[in-house]
């Protein structure tokens, strides 16, 4: 075997590779051939070079940068999800149901203020007012168009006091458990329109407020019986604002009384009422046509109404609503009767 | 071949499989312990594929990210790092012949196997020493660079990385024999070409 067979061979006669024979073979002609000898040498050297190699280290910075770019990519994917379905399938549910919610807290935060504000209008005193100018000075533009479809509440209670107002005394006692003492509602009503100037809430209490003059005479003094009714207001309910509210003919009773002699019946009518411990008898005699006002106890009407009825035919004129406790005025108008 | 397959089916030992469990689902702080695992060893085989240091970097970023990408596809039939360095060989060898079309185009004006051992400290040892040493393993990694791609990549795997013939059959899918013929043949090169650069060995 010549010289340069052999030398092909010596690689995989160092690493054992090589079969038996073969071995043997090779390790024979190295013994004795100094030339192939060397070659082994020098491979054995240069394996040595190789493997003496050192190790580099990685710069520090190579990490970060590999994480920075493992982030990027998330970003990237995550961003080419988003961008997947943003726009069709995710934006316009979204903003749809963005929209509904909007829609759906506006109703509900309109109806929470709704009796909070119901009783706004009817305060005839001083701040009251004030508050109402200063409202429906800037929602006067909003109002009408926010009144179609916000109106429901009012169109109810229209429709209904039309329909002899049933609903209202269905309502009575949630109101009568919310009465609290004039002066805090008036406060409580001013904070809430401070509050929400811009809010639909206040949009709608304007709404309400403005429909007032309109619906006013018609509508039910449902706020002004709360404000009056409850156990713990009886004191309190003497303050001035109440004192002017039944001045005003406000809350209450109105009644009838065609008797045959209605001078007479005036008489008869405020002893009557001064015997059921009516408080701010008024009474009053023109041109054949009497009217007594008072403030009376709301539980003593039906046996008030049962007396007058013994001096005369009675109807009832306003028949807005019931009120169980608490004061309430009473106007009776006496006149000529059959 | 058959005997190298069935040893990769029972060899499911894996350290690094649980880390790789934790990526699939989506933690990519587990992927930094991979890195920090494997990164000394993909660098130094990237830079001796390659034999320039900052080409060396970008192959490690391109690896991992690779990696990264695809290690949803990683099912555990090998070892990790068996399938890692299967993609910084396939991402050195791209550069390598993305690196060989620059240079065709525009005119080498140094070998970038010229400066190789950069940064390569040698501690403890006099200045010539260190200097005789930093040349000579210059001199070996210009050697490599000498090399075919089908050789320099099982010397450095075989040789300056140290892996089983078994793993190098993973890493590279090839069988075992033509992995011996070719790393016989390399290692007959360095020989010839050490001995040609250095004048003896």
């Amino acid at each position: 075997m010549d010289c340069r067979r052999i030398e092909e061979k010596l690689p995989a006669y160092l690493e054992g590779a090589l079969p038996p024979e073969e071995g043997k073979l090779v390790e024979g002609h190295v013994a004795a051939c100094p030339n192939c000898r060397r070659v082994l040498e020098d491979l054995v050297k240069a394996e040595k070079l190789i493997r003496g190699l050192e190790e580099a280290d990685p710069p520090p910075w190579l990490k970060q940068k590999i994480m920075a770019g493992v982030r990027e990519e998330r970003a990237r994917r995550e961003g080419f999800l988003r961008k997947l379905f943003y726009p069709l399938h995710i934006k316009i549910p979204a903003t749809a149901l963005a929209t509904v919610l909007i829609a759906v807290f506006a109703v509900y935060v309109f109806r929470s203020v709704e009796p909070e504000t119901r009783y706004l209008h009817q305060v005839p005193s001083e701040p009251a007012s004030a508050v109402r100018e200063k409202v429906s000075e800037p929602t006067a533009v909003i109002a009408p168009k926010a009144a179609v479809p916000e109106a429901p509440p009012d169109g109810d209670r229209v429709a209904v006091s039309a329909a002899g107002r049933e609903a209202d005394r269905k309502r009575l006692p949630t109101e009568e458990k919310e009465a609290r003492p004039r002066p805090e509602q008036q406060a409580v009503a001013e904070k809430t329109v401070a509050e929400k100037p811009d809010a639909a809430p206040s949009e709608s209490a304007a709404v309400r407020m403005h429909k007032t003059p309109l619906a006013g005479s018609a509508l039910p003094p449902a706020g002004k019986g709360r404000a009056l009714s409850g156990a713990a207001a009886k004191d309190e309910m003497r303050t001035p604002a109440v004192a002017a509210r039944v001045k005003a003919g406000g809350p209450g009773y109105v009644f009838s009384l065609y008797a045959r002699d209605p001078a007479m019946a005036v008489n008869d009518v405020e002893s009557l009422l001064a015997g059921y411990g009516a408080r701010k008898i008024t009474k009053e005699f023109r041109d054949g046509m009497g009217l007594v006002t008072a403030e009376i106890d709301a539980g003593k009407k039906e046996d008030i109404l049962r007396k007058l009825k013994s001096l005369g035919e009675v109807r009832e004129k306003d028949k807005a609503a019931e009120y169980h406790a608490g004061p309430v005025s009473l106007k009776i108008e006496v006149l000529a009767g059959p | 071949m058959s005997k190298t397959s069935d040893q990769h089916k029972t060899a499911v030992h894996d350290e690094d499989y649980e880390i790789v469990l934790s990526c699939r689902k989506g933690d990519d702080e587990a992927f930094g312990i991979l890195v920090e695992r494997h990164q000394k060893k993909v660098f130094n085989t990237a830079l001796r594929m390659t034999g320039d240091y900052d080409e060396a970097c970008e192959v490690v970023q391109e690896a991992f990210l690779a990696a990264f990408r695809a290690i949803r596809k990683f099912r555990g039939e090998a070892k990790f790092s068996t399938w890692l360095y299967g993609i910084v060989v396939n991402v050195s060898k791209t550069r390598l012949k993305q690196a060989a079309q620059r240079r065709r185009k525009t005119v080498s004006i140094d070998d970038p196997a010229d400066d190789p051992a950069d940064g390569l400290a040698a501690e403890g040892v006099s200045a010539l020493e260190a200097l005789e040493k930093k040349d000579v393993q210059a001199k070996v990694q210009r050697c490599i660079g000498t090399l075919e791609e089908e050789f320099r990549e099982v010397l450095v795997l075989r040789d300056i990385q140290g892996f089983s013939y078994d793993e190098i059959g993973g890493i590279l899918e090839v069988p075992e024999g033509t992995i011996k013929s070719r790393l016989f043949r390399a290692r007959e090169a360095m020989k010839n070409c050490l001995k040609k650069e250095l004048g003896r060995l």
